[in-house]
């Protein structure tokens, strides 16, 4: 594995800032104890041993096909190699993140998991979450974890009240979840972060209080937390169209958001993305990755991939996955992501795609504009101008000058020291905003 | 007689909607065998797809049927369809011109009802003679003989004789023909007398051009005469007659007591007008036949090309609507609030939604439609009188004298538990009851004089609803009446959106008002700040709502795999807002323009 990162000349980044080209690794684990009953992901539950064995098997052929021996492949992605075209594709550095996530990556064999590790071409320092959830974690599982390198683990807890687990279809009890991070913590687990969840029927201004009150107590280095999303397809969304279910309003949704946000900062947090916060230097670097158009890996059914102006996807389910990577051979990998070679041509209408096949999206410049933008303001801080330039060659102001001005004007935006971002406000009503900048 | 007329028979059927006309077409045509079983689509002669959907005919068939009678002779029945609404009673009436008798189709459920007695009346008019039949006799909940005194009690016919029959499940059709043939009388008319042939319908065809359908009282026409239309005095050289099979078969001649079709390179159908009399250049008839009439358009509204529509497309489409619909007249005008447009004439409320239906769905485009508006007669302190039928054309209130509103009389049958609530609705739309009949013993006829403005807005919505369906309605246009009217605006964010304005009556401004605010409170989508609506009369604010802006607009999650995903949802939501029509800073979507003059059963408590 290579310990430091590759810079090149005149167009690197500048010190401060990490080298742009430095990818992140997705691991997609479908499985599940039972699924919640607002999941919306590509996650299974009740699957056979078969299944997750075909699955494993699936994963380490991607890997491999991806990074043969182990290493990065060279590519040419617009922004991982912005330097010069003409020049032959240099390898990439390894990446700095893995992010494994589901599903619940905890609920199969934790060996799966480890011997997958191996085959991924990972920078010495870097930060490698797993998910958990409560209820599918054992002391031996966790060394297993952190023998193979994980050094963050982001467990779902969503609630410490009883009756809204179970509102939820969650398989723990607030019991568990505060004995599974304990046990995580003293396992070796030195950065963990909580996943909330408000704005669902039932809870209360109270209880969402002692939910945030009993993660603090907890000492997470990162809290998500997350308003609930009615997602279609779920049994919520039938729930809620039914009228089974209520949706709490709008006013009471915002008043916990924002309750949360201070609450964080108050506890030394700092709020970085609309639904993150974490201690300082703590933010999921990962995750960054995504909302600063870096590029990323994803293995594992309906895992998307990023290097810099294109979007691949596997195909989301397992069955579909499975038969598309074992049909791949190392000169046919045109079911694995080809443009990874350099061949990003060829591009699939994106509105022709079906949920069932892989494929990816070449994006123009006006795309990857709209790309930055509408991930880019989800941070806090916002979208530097400078970053813009160095991407796209011109100033925020230049592309978006109408917008921020009246955006501004309404206090839903700032722009300042060359920084555009929401205000508050803005970030509550943000879609409104985004869709002109899209 | 004519051996020749001997074995003709001109019909109509008559009915109220939903009582089973079509059905009964399609199933004569079937039993006397014109078209193969296979290849019937239900309700045959309803050929417009919008017209199959809400199972009325606007635009009427004609079609000739052979029938082997028992009495050894096989008869020439010429159908002639009618269409099944208020909005067309001239047509109807011109149709039951061109027949000798009618089919009165009654529904043994439900009885005898406004447009059967509607109907009746105007076959009377044209002395026909009027063969009851009780249909949907397969129902459980059929009363044939209820319905069979209601008849003889309620219209005075004698329904001992009337066949039962189920048009649906093909029961005692043939009972249906032989009545036809016994008693339609056979047509009369001399062959040798000057032509004269009454025009009740027309339609254009691209290749034959204008099709006149065409009942013949005296002479003959055959290819090669030319004919001239006597109300406009137009003259042209038949290039071909013939007869419907439903299709046109051309044939060599037609004679007095048939009914057929006449070409002669007529290009617009508003040539060949409907009541008209076709006669021979060169052997005119002294008079037309009686009862022609133009067609008036009793209500207007504008039609506006909608967001991302072209106005060009818009107008191809009109003008080859109105190449087979005479009486859908339209010009263009502007609005500040939607740009150019048309203001379009329409016989009633119901044709103009078929319009409207037809843009959409024949041509797919994309309109807005504002509310429709009957025409007021402005008379102004100068003297002069203007008709206005567009609420933004209204001169200063200033210049006004007065203004007079349409009144109609209007029929309606109810059972009589439902007098009390449509009297009731009938007096708040500044209704005046004439009279009122009992039919039967739960049957109930009122006669209200009615402003036309409120027959149009939503009246047979909320007769419908108030009855569950059980009233029914029949109006003709009486006469023009002064009328405390005013126009009311409505304000988006304090700016006038001429689209919405609408005259109304004094004494309903501040209701109507509310309704509409209200309506537009839940129409208009949360903005990011907050919209007041108003209704006002001049500077007078009436009626308002707020629109309270947006609270909560933000995706909780987004990492990488939802990045393409919600993209797309981001910019499905960014084409809704392009859709919207933008009245200054404010975003209203285009169905409110149709809603705000929809009947809301929850706008009438």
């Amino acid at each position: 594995m290579m310990k430091k990162t590759i810079n090149n000349g005149k167009n690197a980044a500048p010190a401060s800032e990490p080298d742009r080209r430095i990818p992140g690794i997705y691991v997609h684990i479908p499985f599940c104890v039972r699924k919640c009953l607002y999941c919306d992901f590509a996650s299974y539950s009740g699957c056979s041993g078969e299944t997750q064995e075909r699955y494993f098997k699936a994963l380490y052929k991607e890997a491999e096909l991806l990074f043969p021996d182990g290493k990065m492949p060279g590519w040419q992605g617009r922004i991982a190699d912005n330097a010069d075209k003409d020049r032959e594709p240099a390898p990439a550095p390894p990446a700095d993140t893995l992010f494994v996530g589901g599903g619940t990556p905890t609920s199969v064999y934790p060996r799966y998991i480890a011997d997958l590790v191996k085959r991924l071409p990972l920078a010495e320092e870097a930060e490698m979450t797993i998910e958990s959830n409560p209820g599918t974690l054992t002391p031996e599982k966790i060394d297993v974890y952190r023998r193979a390198g994980f050094n963050r683990l982001s467990i779902g807890v969503q609630s410490f009240e009883d009756s809204e687990l179970k509102l939820l279809g969650r398989i723990h009890d607030a019991a568990e979840a505060e004995r599974t991070i304990r046990m995580a913590r003293e396992h070796g687990f030195g950065n963990i972060n909580i996943d909330l969840m408000f704005g669902f029927p039932g809870q209360t201004m109270d209880t969402w209080k002692r939910t945030l009150d009993k993660a603090m107590s907890l000492q997470p280095e990162h809290i998500s937390f997350y308003s609930l999303q009615i997602e279609e397809g779920t049994p919520f969304y039938d729930m809620f169209r039914s009228g089974i279910l209520e949706q709490l309003p709008d006013e009471l949704n915002r008043e916990m958001y924002h309750y949360a946000v201070s609450f964080l900062r108050e506890h030394g947090f700092v709020h970085y993305e609309i639904s993150n916060a974490a201690l300082p230097g703590r933010e999921c670097r990962h995750n960054l990755k995504y909302w600063t158009m870096r590029p990323y890996f994803g293995l594992g059914s309906g895992a998307h991939s990023f290097d810099g102006s294109t979007r691949h996807f596997n195909p989301d389910g397992i069955e579909e996955y499975c038969a598309s990577i074992e049909a791949a051979g190392a000169d046919s990998p045109s079911s694995v992501r080809n443009y990874a070679r350099g061949a990003g041509g060829g591009s699939v209408p994106s509105d022709n795609v079906s949920e069932e096949a892989a494929g990816f999206e070449l994006e123009d410049q006006d795309d990857l504009i709209s790309d930055c933008m509408f991930t880019g303001l989800r941070l806090i801080k916002g979208v530097a101008d400078e970053d813009f330039r160095r991407l796209f060659g011109i100033g925020l102001m230049d592309r978006f000058g109408e917008q921020i001005e009246k955006y501004t004007g309404q206090g839903l935006m700032t722009f300042e020291k060359g920084m555009l971002a929401f205000t508050e406000r803005g970030l509550d009503i943000s879609n409104s905003v985004l869709m002109d900048f899209i | 007689m004519d051996s020749y007329q001997k074995y003709i028979r001109n019909f109509s059927i008559i009915a109220h909607i939903d009582h089973g006309k079509s059905t009964l077409a399609d199933r004569l045509i079937e039993t006397t065998g014109l078209v193969a079983e296979r290849d019937m689509k239900a309700q045959f002669l309803d050929n417009m797809d919008l017209e199959r959907e809400r199972g009325i005919t606007i635009k009427l068939q004609t079609t000739r049927l052979h029938y082997k009678a028992k009495d050894g002779n096989t008869y020439i029945l010429n159908l002639i369809d009618t269409p099944g609404h208020v909005d067309f009673n001239y047509e109807v009436s011109r149709s039951l011109a061109a027949c000798e008798g009618a089919v009165l189709v009654v529904d043994a459920t439900q009885g005898v009802e406004a447009q059967t007695i509607g109907n009746v009346y105007l076959a009377l008019d044209e002395n026909l003679e009027i063969l009851p039949v009780i249909n949907k006799i397969d129902l459980p909940s059929a009363r044939p003989d209820d319905v069979k005194d209601e008849i003889e009690e309620v219209i005075g016919l004698d329904a001992s004789e009337a066949p039962l029959i189920s048009a649906k499940e093909g029961i005692n059709i043939g009972d249906v023909l032989e009545d036809i043939v016994k008693n339609v009388p056979a047509p009369e008319g001399d062959d040798n007398a000057p032509l004269r042939a009454l025009i009740f319908d027309s339609y254009y065809d691209n290749y034959k051009g204008v099709i006149v359908y065409s009942r013949l009282f005296d002479g003959k026409v055959k290819k090669g005469d030319m004919i001239k239309l006597m109300s406009t005095g137009a003259d042209y050289e038949v290039t071909e007659v013939g007869v419907f099979a439903p299709n046109p078969v051309p044939v060599d001649i037609l004679r007095a007591g048939d009914v057929g079709y006449i070409c002669g390179s007529i290009k617009h159908v508003r040539d060949a007008r409907v009541g008209d009399t076709v006669t021979l250049m060169d052997n005119p008839a002294k008079e037309p036949l009686p009862g022609y009439r133009q067609v008036r358009s009793m209500v207007y509204c504008g039609i506006y090309p909608g967001e991302g529509e072209k106005y060009d497309n818009v107008k191809d489409a009109l003008e080859k609507l109105q190449v087979n619909d005479a009486a859908f007249a339209f010009e263009p005008e502007n609005s500040a609030a939607l740009g150019y447009g048309f203001r379009c004439g329409f016989l009633g409320l119901l044709h103009m939604e078929v319009i409207v239906e037809r843009l959409e769905r024949e041509f797919e485009l994309a309109v807005i439609t504002t509310a429709p508006s009957v025409i007021y007669k402005v008379v102004k302190t100068d003297g002069t009188i203007e008709m206005i039928q567009n609420p933004s054309n209204l001169p200063p209130m200033t210049e006004i004298d007065h203004i007079e509103e349409p009144i109609v009389k209007a029929e309606v049958i109810i059972p009589n538990d439902y007098v009390g609530t449509v009297m009731d609705m009938c007096q708040k739309r500044r209704g005046n009851m004439i009279s009122m009949e009992y039919l039967t013993e739960t049957r109930v006829e009122l006669h209200y004089e009615l402003p036309l403005n409120e027959v149009i807005y939503n009246f047979f919505d909320e007769l419908k609803s108030r009855t569950r369906g059980y009233g029914s309605l029949d109006y003709e246009l009486d006469r023009y009446e002064p009328s405390k009217v005013v126009k009311m605006d409505i304000l988006l964010n304090k700016e006038i959106v001429d689209a919405f304005s609408m005259i109304v009556h004094e004494s309903e401004a501040a209701d109507r008002g509310r309704q509409v605010c209200k309506k537009l409170k839940e129409i208009i989508p949360s903005h990011q700040f907050e919209i007041p609506v108003q209704a006002a009369i001049g500077n007078k604010v009436i009626a308002r709502e707020t629109v309270r802006a947006l609270r909560k607009d933000v995706l909780a999650k987004c990492y990488g795999g939802d990045i393409s995903r919600k993209k797309k949802l981001l910019n499905k939501q960014k084409e809704g807002k392009k859709r919207m029509r933008q009245f200054g800073t404010v975003d209203v979507p285009q169905e409110a323009f149709t809603a705000v003059f929809k009947y809301d059963e929850e706008n009438d408590k």
